[in-house]
């Protein structure tokens, strides 16, 4: 058999007292697409960060071509030529594409614009990839702010090209154009790693699957001798647990009504504008939309953390005339924050500390605090929500992303229990969540349901909103541009609506 | 930074500082050396006037009170994710208020006067302290402006009150009338001269401590300088407690200074606070934020000022190097403290 030219032998790597990967091997040969499949916290990431040079490993080899390499930092991957392309891009919001594809290669003192937009044009062409080179990255849409990202990786050489979830943030149609540039990298000679936790994607567009589970590889297997269901009790290690089904909704009164509302954002910039919808009492509503297209303002409005410019929220039929978070609360509204680390985290306090957040008033009506019981709090929510980490008084920052979304889901359900709430908006519940994570998650949102509540389920993974909701309405540049209700639900005329075209 | 790195940082345990101190101490007997003093005879002297002595020990513990107070002022702000640099500003503040209550309250039983006198300094710090919190809360103001600013008033307050409507006339400087003897704190080891000072202090801390973790209020404090965003989705009202946290660190330092006229000088004097502001940001820093770790460092530091200062007896250094050799001894303990942090 040939070499293979990326190859990863026996990659240990701890942090504190979590094992992340415990002896893992993959392989990758030269001019394939290489799925690396695995639940959240299997060690994908972990793994491509050690390949890339953002993380050193405790022990193992690595191999370019058969010889081995050290690679102890991000410089020493650029110079072998292995390039990452990370789940949040690190983009330079209002420089051109151009001047970030040659960022910190722009060589000399002076900017030899013309030269370099020349190489750049070059390597388009080569590789494919054509994207608008003049106008700032931040206006690009998504999916190619992605594949400028891709450029900058071979414009500094990147043979072997690591992509870490790409699809999380695209909508269906820029998936199939990312599938479509990636045979076409492929053909001009670069090699791909393609991290993910979607089967069809994997089963779609890779060469050789390798599944990893708890930081080791089980299996690497080539796409004609794997099948979807086999993939997944490998991934998870036994069969899977059954798939949330949707009862249909019996919906009863309006637990959420928004009416006209608009929202501007402190640069005077509408952000929703006239957007009116409702959620019923047992009914959950999706929220469909490319991330940027007014959800944070919609999620806001409705949590009571954003005021509207202009329209009527009510909750249960009355409106609510003004006030924070803290009301909205006591009205019967929780949330689970979209972006975790910035809003839904308390990461220096402890994992007890932070399940009791927004719960505490609840349980602590007086002026004392009870570390004791909050203790006793957690210890039953790690529990039951299966979160790993090194006790009820370890940091919160040290867990990772998964196990904190399992945190911030027991702070809301254990809330939505201990005060009846009537309505639950979700923001990407389950962005990074591993398979079982994400059924438990998606279980709990339907009980929720099931038991008379309602649920604003507003997410960029359309699978998710097409498998639980009762409604799907489409965000675009802040409006409401369509509505599907569940018999008319179309993965593509959904995608035409998410990318502006009509329904 | 990982995870791993921070639980190999906790589990170094006092090591680094017990280094750090052999450390500073060699780069302190070099340094007086270096400027022609003898720096076995200055170490000995050193231990012998901080804590080798009764005399030095009551100097010491009376140099720990408003260096812990003002460090639990700090830490208070920092916890809520506000920065109080106006310390010094507050502790004026705090002895401007009770120099003046002592004197409305001359004749009074001692047991009236002095809690009053006590009370006063916290009010009169809480006030300098909630005009940047309520600035903060309603406009967005940076607090770091508004103490900053606020510490020259205070200061120039200060100078008017003891160069004019409360001026000693015998004294021939910028000092008031001696406050009444009703009016001052109670001896703690009075052979040794400490007042009862330093037991107010650590009450304080204990107090601090309850609040931070043992409060409703507290745990909101916590949460709001530790993410605000998220304590605020958890229903925290965000800027109603840093300002309240800021008011309340304003009366900690408030009572430093209340202390300092009531129990050490008698009086409000210009100078009154040799840089305690400034001591008790990196003694907040140092305890990393906890009131009870406030208490064994603000005596550390205590012990080191009143130690080096008897440097100008024992050895004849001058002032102004008593003051190299403090910032240079800081340093090296600073140094630690980075490197302990971030492992090079």
């Amino acid at each position: 058999m040939k070499t293979p030219l990326v190859e990863l032998r026996g990659i240990r790597k701890r942090f504190g007292p979590v094992v992340a990967l415990d002896g893992a091997d993959f392989e990758l040969r030269a001019g394939e697409i290489h799925g690396l499949l695995g639940e959240n916290g299997a060690g994908k990431t972990t793994l491509m960060n050690v390949l890339a040079g953002l993380y050193r490993a405790d022990a193992g080899e690595v191999y370019l071509d058969g010889r081995p390499v050290q690679i102890l930092e991000p410089r020493d991957a650029v110079r072998v030529g292995v390039g990452m392309v990370h789940q949040h891009f690190e983009l330079v919001g209002h420089f051109s594409a151009l001047e970030n594809v040659v960022l910190g290669r722009e060589g000399g003192g002076w900017l030899r614009r013309h030269r370099l937009r020349q190489e750049v044009e070059a390597l388009m062409e080569r590789v494919g990839l054509p994207v608008p080179l003049d106008r700032p990255v931040r206006e690009l849409p998504v999916g190619v702010q992605q594949k400028v990202e891709i450029l900058k990786a071979l414009y500094r050489g990147a043979r072997v090209l690591v992509l870490d979830e790409p699809t999380t943030l695209l909508t269906p149609q820029e998936v199939d154009s990312l599938f479509a540039s990636l045979r076409t990298l492929v053909a001009a000679g670069v090699s791909v790693v393609f991290i993910t936790h979607k089967l069809a994607e994997v089963l779609r567009t890779c060469d050789r699957i390798t599944v990893m589970r708890r930081g080791r590889r089980v299996v690497t297997v080539s796409r004609e001798e794997a099948d979807a269901r086999q993939l997944v009790e490998w991934m998870v290690g036994a069969s899977p647990p059954p798939a949330a089904v949707r009862d249909p909704a019996q919906p009863g009164s309006p637990v959420l009504e928004l009416e006209g509302v608009r929202v501007v954002d402190p640069r005077g910039v509408p952000v929703l504008e006239d957007v009116t919808l409702a959620v019923r009492s047992g009914e959950l509503v999706g929220v469909a939309g490319v991330s940027g297209n007014g959800q944070q303002a919609l999620a806001g409005v409705v949590a009571g953390s954003v005021r509207p410019a202009a329209g009527v929220v009510r909750v249960g039929g009355r409106p609510v005339r003004r006030g924070g978070v803290a009301d909205r609360m006591r009205e019967g509204v929780l949330s689970i924050p979209e972006d975790r680390l910035r809003d839904g985290v308390l990461p220096r306090m402890s994992v007890a500390e932070n399940i009791v957040l927004g719960r505490h008033r609840l349980h602590f009506p007086g002026v004392r605090y009870r570390p004791e019981v909050v203790r006793g709090l957690a210890l039953r929510a790690i529990e039951q929500y299966r979160i790993v980490c090194p006790g009820p008084d370890a940091a919160a920052g040290q867990l990772s992303g998964g196990n904190l979304q399992k945190l911030i889901a027991a702070r809301v359900f254990e809330g939505a229990r201990e005060r009846g709430a009537r309505l639950l908006v979700a923001h990407n519940p389950t962005r990074g969540l591993d398979v079982p994570s994400t059924e438990f998650l998606h279980a709990q949102l339907l009980d929720f349901c099931r038991h008379g509540g309602g649920v604003l389920l507003i997410s960029e993974d359309l699978d998710e909103l097409m498998k639980l909701s009762d409604r799907i309405t489409v965000l675009y540049r802040g409006r409401v541009v369509a509505e599907f209700p569940r018999v008319r639900f179309d993965r593509y005329a959904i995608g035409r609506a998410m990318a502006g075209g009509a329904a | 930074m990982t995870a791993g790195a921070a639980a190999r940082g906790r589990g170094q345990g006092v090591w680094p500082y017990a280094g750090a101190l052999v450390v500073a101490l060699a780069v302190l007997g070099g340094l007086v050396a270096a400027l022609g003093g003898d720096a076995a005879g200055a170490l000995a002297g050193l231990f012998r006037a901080s804590l080798g002595s009764a005399a030095g020990l009551g100097q010491t513990l009376n140099k720990t009170t408003p260096l812990l107070l003002g460090s639990l002022a700090v830490l208070l702000g920092l916890r809520a994710g506000v920065f109080n640099i106006g310390v010094d500003g507050q502790i004026y503040a705090g002895a401007v208020a009770a120099t003046g209550v002592a004197f409305l309250l001359a004749g009074l039983p001692r047991g009236f006067a002095v809690p009053a006198v006590l009370l006063a300094g916290m009010v009169g710090g809480a006030v300098l302290g909630a005009i940047p919190g309520l600035l903060r809360a309603r406009w967005g103001v940076s607090e770091i402006f508004v103490t900053v600013m606020l510490n020259f008033i205070a200061v120039f307050l200060v100078e008017y009150l003891s160069t004019g409507p409360w001026n000693d006339p015998t004294a021939g400087e910028a000092i008031t009338r001696a406050i009444p003897p009703g009016a001052t704190l109670p001896w703690l080891l009075p052979q040794a001269g400490a007042h009862a000072g330093v037991l107010l202090a650590l009450g304080t801390a204990l107090g601090v401590w309850a609040l931070l973790y043992r409060t409703v209020f507290g745990y909101e404090l916590r949460a709001a300088g530790d993410n605000p965003s998220a304590a605020s989705l958890g229903g925290v009202p965000v800027a109603r407690t840093v300002a309240l946290a800021l008011g309340a660190s304003g009366a900690l330092a408030g009572l430093a200074g209340a202390v300092e006229v009531s129990g050490f000088h008698y009086r409000l004097i210009l100078g009154l606070s040799p840089g305690y502001g400034m001591m008790a940001i990196l003694i907040a820093v140092l305890s990393r934020r906890h009131p009870l770790g406030a208490v064994a460092v603000s005596f550390g530091f205590a012990a080191l000022v009143v130690g080096t200062d008897s440097l100008q007896r024992s050895v004849g250094l001058p002032a102004s190097a008593v003051f190299v050799v403090q910032a240079a001894v800081l340093l090296v303990l600073l140094a630690v403290e980075g490197l302990r942090r971030n492992p090079a």
